[in-house]
C-alpha cells in the first residue's frame, strides 16, 4: 500500500466495516470495497454538515472527539463506531498478548444522567440476566435497569438518592 | 380585554399561548430560569422576567414568586400552560386573592377533579360512568390486595394527584402488588409531593378517548368532539388524532353530553378535557378530567376551527362563548405526533444533547408547535418533548400521508428523537386500518421495523464516518498553523470609504 493510502476498520457492535481511502482525495471512500463519493454541500457550526453520499443527501452531526471513535448523528438515530487503524490494531494485539489489557466492565452502566432511586441487590447476590437491579430516575420517569448477564454482584457503586452521570458503572457483576 | 398577561410556563406551550395573546393585542411576559435564558419561549416574549429556584423546575413551580412578578409588572392575568402550576388549586386561589385572573378553572374544580377519589365520587353522583375500583387512598396493603382480588387482576395503581403516566403501575398478579405499590408511591411522591395511591380495574386494551370542553362564566358549556390518544408508551401519549375512527355521531353526542355534564357538575369554567376509556363493546368509563389546556389540543383546533388558547383568554376576560353546540362542526382529520428526544430502539430512553441543526417541515396543513431552535440544549431538567408536529387532511388517509411526508422533511440533529418511530407507526398496517388501542406500542408495534430502519442507515453512516476521519486527517495536514487572514473585507471597507 502506498503512503497516501490508509485502511481502517469501523466497529459497531457485532458489525465491522472496512474502509479504504486516499489522503490526497477525500471525496472517495471504499467501504467493504464499494465506492462511495462525497460532496460537502453545506457546513454549520457544531460539526453539522450536509453531505451527499453517492448523491443521496444527509444532514449529520459528526463527533470525532479522538482518533479512536466517531459518532454520526442523523435525524432520529445515533451511530457510534470504534476506529481501528493499523497501528491501533497492532497495539491492541500487543496489549492482549502481554495480558495487561483492562477487560470490558461487566455490569450495569447508566445509559444517561439521572438519580438513583433504588438499588435492588447486595454484594454477593446471585443474579440472572435481565434481573432489574437498579432504578434510575431521569426526566421524571423511573427506569429499571436490567443486568446484561447472569453472575454474582461484585461491587455496587450506585447510592440511593445520589445523581449519576451517563456511563457510570452502577453495578459490577462477575 | 387584558393588556398584559404573564405566561407561567416554558417551551412550546408558552410560545403557543403567547401567539394567541398577540392575536388579541395583548403584551406577553415570559418567565425563565437561568438555564432557559436562551430558550425560545424567553426570547419570543415581549418581556422576559427571570425567576429563581433551587432547581430550574422549582423556579417554575414557585407560585408566590410568579404572582409577585405579575403584580410588579401590571399583568392582569396568568396563563399556566400545562404541567407546572396549571393544575394547582392553591395557585388558582392565590391568583384570585392577588386580583390576577387565572386563565383556567377556579380552585374548586381543580381540587375536586385533581383528587381522583373525590372526582370519582362527584362523577358517580352526576351519572357519569366510572371504572370499578377503590374510592379511598390505600392504607392497608392486605386489605388492598383483597379488594384487588375482588375486582380481578390485572389492576391499575394510580397516584391520586397524578397525570402523565407518573405514579402509575399495572399489576398483573398478587405477588407483584407490593413492589408495584412501592414504585408508584415513590414516583408519585417525587412528581407531585403527594403519595396517595388508589386502584381500579385495568380495562384490557381500551381506546383512550377524550372530549374537549369549553365553558364560559355565563353558564355556557360546549364540547368540541373527541380526540383519540390511544397510541401511548409507558402510559404517556405520543400520537393523538381527531376525530376518532371508532365513534359515530350517536356515540360522539352521547360522550359529549356526559362530558358537558361532568364539567357542569364541578362548575367548570375555561377549557378542560374529560378522558374516557372505551372498551371493545363501546362502553365508556370516566378516567379523569384534565383541568387545563392539553398538549394535544391542536388536533381539536384543526377539526373544529376553534382556537382554544385564544378562547381560553377570552373566557377568562369574561367574554361569553361565541358559539353554541350546534355551531361546532367536525370536518377533516388531524393527527399530532410528539417529537420526543427519546430512543425508541431502547425502550424510549430519554436522550440529551445540543440541537445543532433543526429544520421544521412545512406546507399546506402542516403545523409545528415548537419549543426549541438550533443551538438549544436538551437537558435532564425538563420533559424531553421538543415540539409537536400536527397535520390536517381532508380525511384520515390524507392526514397519515401528510404526517409521513412531514416526518421525512423534519431534520433534528444533535439528540436522538422518536421521529423514525413515528414514521414507522404511520406506515404500519394496523395503524392505517384503525386496529389499535392503548396496547399498540407494547404488544402490536413491531420494533424490528425500527431496527431495520436503523441498519439501513448504518452503511451510509459508516461511509460518512470514514469520510470524516479522512477529512479530519487531511485538514490537519493542509491547514497552516497561522493561516494568513484574507484581506477582502478590509479591501471592501476601504473601497466603501471612498464614497
Amino acid at each position: 500500500m502506498k503512503d497516501m493510502q490508509e485502511e481502517i476498520k469501523l466497529v459497531s457492535g457485532d458489525k465491522t466495516y472496512s474502509a479504504a481511502f486516499d489522503h490526497t482525495d477525500t471525496s472517495k471512500v471504499f467501504l467493504d470495497e464499494k465506492l462511495y463519493e462525497f460532496k460537502v454541500l453545506k457546513e454549520y457550526n457544531d460539526n453539522v454538515k450536509v453531505i451527499s453520499v453517492n448523491n443521496k443527501v444527509f444532514t449529520v452531526k459528526i463527533n470525532l472527539e479522538d482518533q479512536d471513535s466517531i459518532e454520526i448523528l442523523t435525524t432520529g438515530f445515533g451511530y457510534k463506531y470504534d476506529i481501528k487503524t493499523a497501528t491501533s490494531s497492532l497495539l491492541e494485539k500487543f496489549v492482549r498478548q502481554s495480558g495487561k489489557g483492562k477487560g470490558k466492565v461487566n455490569g450495569i452502566v447508566a445509559p444517561m444522567p439521572g438519580m438513583v432511586v433504588k438499588v435492588n441487590c447486595a454484594v454477593g447476590d446471585q443474579i440472572l440476566e435481565n434481573d432489574k437491579l437498579v432504578i434510575v430516575e431521569a426526566m421524571k420517569m423511573e427506569n429499571a435497569l436490567a443486568s446484561p448477564l447472569s453472575g454474582t454482584v461484585k461491587k455496587i457503586n450506585a447510592i440511593e438518592g445520589k445523581a449519576v452521570d451517563k456511563g457510570t458503572v452502577l453495578i459490577e457483576i462477575e | 380585554m387584558f393588556k398584559k398577561i404573564l405566561v407561567a410556563n416554558r417551551g412550546e406551550i408558552a410560545i403557543r399561548v403567547m401567539n394567541a395573546a398577540r392575536e388579541l393585542g395583548i403584551e406577553t411576559y415570559a418567565v425563565y430560569h437561568e438555564v432557559d435564558k436562551h430558550s425560545l419561549h424567553t426570547i419570543s416574549a415581549d418581556y422576559a422576567l427571570e425567576i429563581v429556584g433551587d432547581t430550574p423546575k422549582q423556579a417554575y413551580l414557585d407560585a408566590a414568586q410568579i404572582i409577585s412578578l405579575a403584580i410588579e409588572n401590571d399583568c392582569e392575568a396568568i396563563h399556566p400552560g400545562y404541567g407546572f402550576l396549571s393544575e394547582n388549586a392553591s395557585f388558582s386561589k392565590a391568583c384570585k386573592d392577588a386580583e390576577i385572573k387565572f386563565i383556567g378553572p377556579n380552585e374548586y374544580a381543580i381540587e375536586v377533579m385533581g383528587n381522583k377519589t373525590a372526582a370519582r365520587e362527584l362523577m358517580q353522583k352526576a351519572g357519569v360512568p366510572i371504572v370499578p375500583g377503590t374510592k379511598e387512598r390505600i392504607t392497608d396493603l392486605d386489605l388492598a390486595k383483597e379488594i384487588a382480588t375482588e375486582i380481578g387482576y390485572p389492576i391499575l395503581l394510580k397516584a391520586a394527584a397524578g397525570g402523565g403516566g407518573k405514579g402509575m403501575r399495572k399489576v398483573e398478579k398478587e405477588s407483584d402488588f407490593v413492589d408495584s405499590y412501592d414504585a408508584a408511591q415513590r414516583e408519585a411522591r417525587n412528581a407531585f409531593g403527594d403519595d396517595t395511591i388508589y386502584m381500579e380495574k385495568y380495562i384490557v386494551n381500551p381506546k383512550h378517548i377524550e372530549i374537549q370542553i369549553l365553558a364560559d362564566e355565563h353558564g355556557n358549556c360546549v364540547h368540541l368532539a373527541e380526540r383519540d390518544c390511544s397510541i401511548q408508551r409507558r402510559h404517556r401519549k405520543v400520537i393523538e388524532e381527531a376525530p376518532s375512527t371508532v365513534l359515530d355521531e350517536a356515540l360522539r353526542a352521547a360522550m359529549g353530553k356526559v362530558a358537558v355534564d361532568a364539567a357542569q357538575a364541578c362548575h367548570y369554567v375555561n377549557a378542560g378535557t374529560i378522558e374516557f376509556l372505551l372498551d371493545k363493546d363501546k362502553n365508556f368509563y370516566f378516567l379523569e378530567m384534565n383541568t387545563r389546556l392539553q398538549v394535544e389540543h391542536p388536533v381539536s383546533e384543526l377539526i373544529t376551527g376553534v382556537d382554544l388558547a385564544k378562547e381560553q383568554i377570552k373566557v377568562a376576560a369574561g367574554y361569553p362563548l361565541p358559539f353554541e353546540q350546534e355551531d361546532i362542526v367536525v370536518s377533516g382529520h388531524a393527527i399530532e405526533a410528539r417529537i420526543y428526544a427519546e430512543d425508541a430502539t431502547n425502550n424510549f430512553m430519554p436522550d440529551i444533547g445540543t440541537i445543532s441543526y433543526l429544520r421544521n417541515p412545512d406546507g399546506i396543513g402542516v403545523r409545528v408547535d415548537g419549543g426549541i431552535e438550533r443551538g438549544d440544549e436538551v437537558s435532564i431538567n425538563f420533559d424531553p418533548m421538543l415540539a409537536k408536529l400536527i397535520v390536517f387532511g381532508q380525511d384520515r388517509a390524507e392526514a397519515i400521508e401528510k404526517m409521513d411526508a412531514a416526518l421525512s422533511s423534519y431534520k433534528v440533529v444533535g439528540s436522538i428523537t422518536v421521529i423514525p418511530f413515528l414514521k414507522a407507526v404511520m406506515q404500519s398496517d394496523k395503524f392505517r386500518n384503525h386496529y389499535f388501542d392503548t396496547g399498540f406500542i407494547e404488544s402490536e408495534f413491531d420494533f424490528k421495523v425500527l431496527d431495520e430502519m436503523k441498519s439501513k442507515g448504518e452503511v451510509y453512516a459508516a461511509a460518512i464516518a470514514a469520510f470524516a476521519y479522512n477529512l479530519n486527517k487531511n485538514t490537519k495536514k493542509v491547514t497552516p498553523v497561522n493561516p494568513k487572514p484574507s484581506d477582502w473585507k478590509s479591501k471592501r471597507l476601504n473601497n466603501m470609504r471612498e464614497f
